[in-house]
């Protein structure tokens, strides 16, 4: 290991020192009352100096570790985003976690090393690396899921997700070791030279066929994509609603932003097979998240099967695999992040005034107009903007994915991508329904604190002035979009 | 007068106003009267603004005018392009014309979350002055779908007894039709790599392209006008939606339907409109005579009102695809005259509706002594709708019944019968709420303020009807510059 390794690791370095001296500190200063308060702020602080030391720090396009990670534009862009992401996680799980009581610096520390391994996953560039940064951020949201350990639901969750992930581990490592086995190499560049040799000379061609479609089938199933799902309503309506909000956004642009990265450049000779094969499961996911979602009664359930749909959306702008389908791809997981993470914010303010629970039921948020109009015309804009109605940016992401789809002359599947958002607007126009056309059930409580205003501020703006600065936007897209080995 | 961006600023100037409502202090005394007025005088503003593009509108120029054109997405090629022509014109005074009518006459009777009511229609009258000034397709969709998410709103919180349901139904089919015209223009902007329209129409398409893309654009279009088979949404919308709400849908939404044929679908597509004119006409006859019929079948007011103007929007295609001189300026002005008229009689509507807590029409009966102003207005207003010479009703049927008898006898002979039978339920309808016995008493007439609303109403239609050259001659070489290309 070299000096340059430990400068170019610095973000994740920093991150895990950060996650070690959290739980250090809950251990030593357990009776100090503000210890948790002070642990936020440890965790902000090491966020933010990593996120300075992977923009200013990290050379681009390097590799590090004999070639396990390599950096360059194109993982900073995501990178970067995940670091938003979890900043306003973080801040929205500590009003939250604090208000069930369950707040403990572990939280920290898991958050923090799962942000680790989405970092590796996203920049690595060897199997060993990817498949560990792939399993640590798993391992990390398996206790995330079941945090609150004495709700059955949740408790159901983690195992289920644990027993599933497990699975889906197994099948990605056995697809992993059948391609190691036949190109003798873990380096993902080196296997690529590897595979187009094997194509040229007709050798092996089946084998690796296999190893790479459970590749993806593993893959799949972290983003939960039809019909690798079922686990996803469970374990996002057990989970921690602050951790439902991590789970459908964080790990979830990791894993694309390696499925992108993996089928573009290792994987890019067998564009033929992985066409088809994206295409099926970005059909049957649109169709079958828009659907299922329409009869949904809990919002987090409802969420996670339009984030099933979302995801189909995106395979479109990867399977067409030309450069505006990885642009669209990058844009589109960027507002998705952005609108979801509003929607969550809005969700996590409401509590029912009698027994103080945390609304979930879509039927229960009745009346909201009444209690705080602010609050749900933020939250109908979001779902607006989610649903992909102009000019709210939803639409743009919508809109670039489409033209992705048209400009390779997919004229079906961008019908059937019209239809199906055509179903999801009608799913999201539901809770609109509810919080602002229903009579009032039960009493809101609201419980809107100034940060969480602000993200819901930030969030709305975003999604409503998109459109003024989307160019640059899409300037910044453009130059980090361009793969590299 | 050229520096100054006019159009922008008629776009943008109530959006601003509509930020401006959404930012007063809520616990101010005033804030109502506040909100108010703020709304009026920007709508109001906007309206002299509207004024002073009629006045420098140049008559004697065939091109676009006013024209403001910048790059808005650069890699895209998509253009913040801005223009009008004479016909664009009309519209958008027609549209400066009813907001302020939509806000004064809700003054009194929205107490409910006023500043989001009266927010909604500066945002509505954004969206629609976009769309007909826009001259880039993607900037048209934008402002074109845009309008959904405020009458959205409009329909559903303000509304009758069963508004979700008729809130629904208009979101999703004008969605429907709006993402099938998306996907066309994503197609025709691939085909030509253009989306601007001055330079769109110098390109040929091949007549399948030509047939496929007429039907994406037709289905956005037919929604909105609405058409006969696409218009069940139409009258739950009028029926549930409050009285400005009805006079923005029927005085300018219903427009944009008629607007998109003549500017994109006549220009765009040539060929496939020749071929489907005759089946557009077999639909407008139909929606004219069995429309009718319906009409003439119904007890509630605002649902007859509805299906007049779905009568009246069968002329106005009728008088589009008739592709003659007298067609299209018989259309264009039947369009203004219908904007004036339905938007009059929604009114006249709205005013009985509060009055006498009813809607039906045999509720009512002998208002003639009981409300003589009333009386007279709507007098006017009915003979208006059955295109009594010497009000706008007669000019446009008139125009389009010598426009389509220029095409085919047998078409200008069955849409006669319109007229008659426009005649039967309009009058049947005045018969029923004017004359016959008084069921109430102590009802107090327009008061002022009132009376300067349907005093304005009744100028113009009346003006209009008698000089219709004022209107025309601003649009005359617009149609003219239609049937050349």
């Amino acid at each position: 290991m070299l000096l340059s390794d430990i400068k170019l690791f610095s973000p994740e370095i920093i991150l895990i020192l950060g996650a070690i001296f959290i739980l250090l500190y809950g251990i030593f200063f357990k009776k100090d009352k503000n210890s948790n308060k002070k642990i936020l702020y440890i965790s902000l602080i090491s966020l933010i100096a990593s996120f300075y030391c992977s923009i200013y720090v990290v050379d681009i396009e390097t590799n590090s570790f004999n070639n396990l990670l390599n950096n360059n534009l194109y993982t900073l862009f995501f990178k970067i985003l995940v670091f938003f992401g979890t900043i306003v996680i973080i801040y929205i799980s500590y009003d939250y976690l604090k208000d069930l009581s369950i707040i403990t610096p572990e939280f920290f520390f898991l958050i923090l090393l799962s942000l680790v391994g989405i970092l590796v996953l996203i920049s690595s560039r060897n199997i060993i690396s990817m498949y560990l940064g792939l399993e640590l951020q798993s391992v990390c949201l398996y206790i995330l899921a079941s945090y609150r350990k004495y709700d059955i639901k949740s408790s159901e969750a983690g195992v289920k997700y644990f027993i599933i992930g497990a699975l889906s581990s197994g099948i990605l490592l056995y697809g992993l070791s059948i391609i190691y086995a036949f190109t003798n190499s873990t380096d993902f560049y080196e296997i690529s030279k590897s595979i187009n040799l094997s194509l040229q000379s007709n050798e092996n061609f089946l084998i690796i066929n296999i190893g790479f479609i459970l590749i993806l089938c593993g893959l799949f199933f972290k983003i939960a994509v039809v019909p690798f799902h079922m686990w996803a309503p469970d374990v996002y309506e057990g989970s921690p609603t602050s951790i439902t909000a991590f789970f459908t956004t964080i790990p979830k642009i990791g894993v694309i932003a390696f499925l992108m990265k993996f089928l573009n450049t290792t994987f890019e000779s067998y564009s033929d097979a992985w066409f088809q094969i994206l295409y099926l499961v970005s059909v049957i996911s649109m169709i079958l998240g828009s659907i299922a979602a329409v009869n949904q009664s809990n919002i987090k359930r409802l969420l996670a099967y339009s984030s099933i749909s979302h995801m189909g959306f995106i395979l479109i702008g990867i399977l067409t695999a030309n450069h505006i389908g990885i642009k669209s791809v990058q844009l589109y997981i960027s507002i998705y992040m952005v609108n979801v993470l509003g929607i969550f914010t809005c969700i996590l303010c409401l509590k029912n005034k009698i027994n103080g629970y945390y609304l979930e039921d879509i039927k229960n948020f009745s009346g909201l107009l009444k209690k705080n109009p602010f609050l749900s015309f933020s939250f109908a804009i979001l779902l607006f903007s989610l649903a992909g109605i102009p000019p709210l940016s939803g639409f743009f992401g919508k809109l670039y994915i489409l033209i992705s789809a048209i400009e390779s002359k997919l004229y079906v599947l961008s019908v059937i991508a019209v239809l199906t958002s055509i179903i999801s607007a009608f799913y999201y126009l539901r809770i609109i329904k509810v919080i602002f056309f229903d009579e009032p059930i039960n009493d809101i409580y609201i419980n809107i604190t100034a940060i969480s205003r602000l993200i819901i501020f930030i969030t709305l703006i975003i999604s409503i002035f998109l459109i003024i600065f989307l160019s640059d936007f899409l300037e910044i897209i453009n130059t980090t979009a361009l793969i590299n080995n | 007068m050229t520096n100054i961006p006019i159009l922008s600023l008629l776009i943008f100037f109530p959006f601003i106003g509509s930020l401006i409502i959404l930012l007063i202090n809520k616990n101010d005394q005033s804030y109502e009267r506040k909100v108010k007025e703020i709304g009026l005088w920007v709508s109001i503003t906007n309206f002299l603004l509207s004024l002073i593009l009629l006045y420098s509108f140049d008559k004697t120029e065939s091109q676009f005018q006013f024209i403001e054109n910048f790059k808005l997405i650069n890699d895209l090629g998509i253009y913040y392009y801005l223009g009008i022509d004479g016909i664009s014109l009309s519209f958008i005074l027609l549209t400066t014309l009813l907001v302020p009518i939509c806000i004064i006459t809700s003054w009194n009777k929205i107490s409910k979350n006023i500043s989001y009511f009266v927010a909604s229609f500066l945002i509505i009258e954004c969206f629609l002055i976009g769309v007909f000034s826009s001259l880039d397709l993607f900037i048209f969709y934008i402002f074109f779908e845009g309008s959904l998410i405020p009458l959205f709103l409009i329909i559903g919180i303000w509304g009758g007894s069963n508004r979700v349901y008729a809130s629904y139904k208009f979101f999703l089919f004008t969605i429907f039709g709006s993402l099938l015209m998306l996907l066309g223009i994503l197609t025709l902007y691939f085909y030509s790599g253009t989306s601007q329209l001055t330079l769109l129409i110098n390109t040929n398409i091949p007549f399948i392209l030509q047939i496929w893309l007429f039907l994406s654009f037709f289905a956005s279009f037919a929604i909105k006008i609405p058409m006969w088979p696409f218009h069940t949404w139409l009258p739950d919308a009028h029926v549930e939606a409050p009285t400005a709400g009805s006079v923005i849908l029927a005085g300018v939404i219903l427009k944009l339907g008629g607007y998109g044929f003549l500017r994109f679908s006549l220009p765009l597509f040539p060929e496939a409109s020749e071929f489907f004119a005759p089946f557009i006409f077999i639909l407008s006859l139909i929606a004219i005579i069995y429309i009718s019929l319906v009409a003439l079948a119904q007890t509630n007011i605002k649902k007859l009102i509805a299906y007049s103007s779905v009568a009246h929007m069968g002329f106005v295609t009728i008088g589009i695809f008739s592709r003659n001189l007298e067609g299209l300026q018989g259309s264009v002005f039947q369009m203004i005259s219908h904007g004036l008229i339905s938007a009059a009689l929604f009114l006249s509507a709205g005013f009985l509706i509060d009055r006498m807590k009813t809607k039906n029409i045999d509720n009512f009966g002998g208002l003639w002594n009981q409300m003589p102003i009333f009386s007279v207005f709507f007098m006017v207003y009915c003979l208006g709708a059955i295109s009594f010479p010497g009000t706008t009703g007669f000019i446009g049927e008139f125009l389009i019944l010598l426009g389509a008898f220029k095409i085919n006898f047998l078409i200008s002979f069955i849409a006669a019968f319109g007229v008659i039978l426009s005649a039967c339920y309009v009058l049947w309808l005045y018969n029923r709420v004017c004359f016959g016995n008084n069921n109430f008493k102590g009802i107090s007439d327009l008061n002022t303020q009132d009376m300067l609303v349907f005093l304005i109403f009744l100028l113009l239609i009346v003006i209009l009807g008698i000089y219709p050259n004022f209107l025309i001659s601003f649009y005359e070489l617009s149609t003219n510059m239609l049937i050349v290309n």
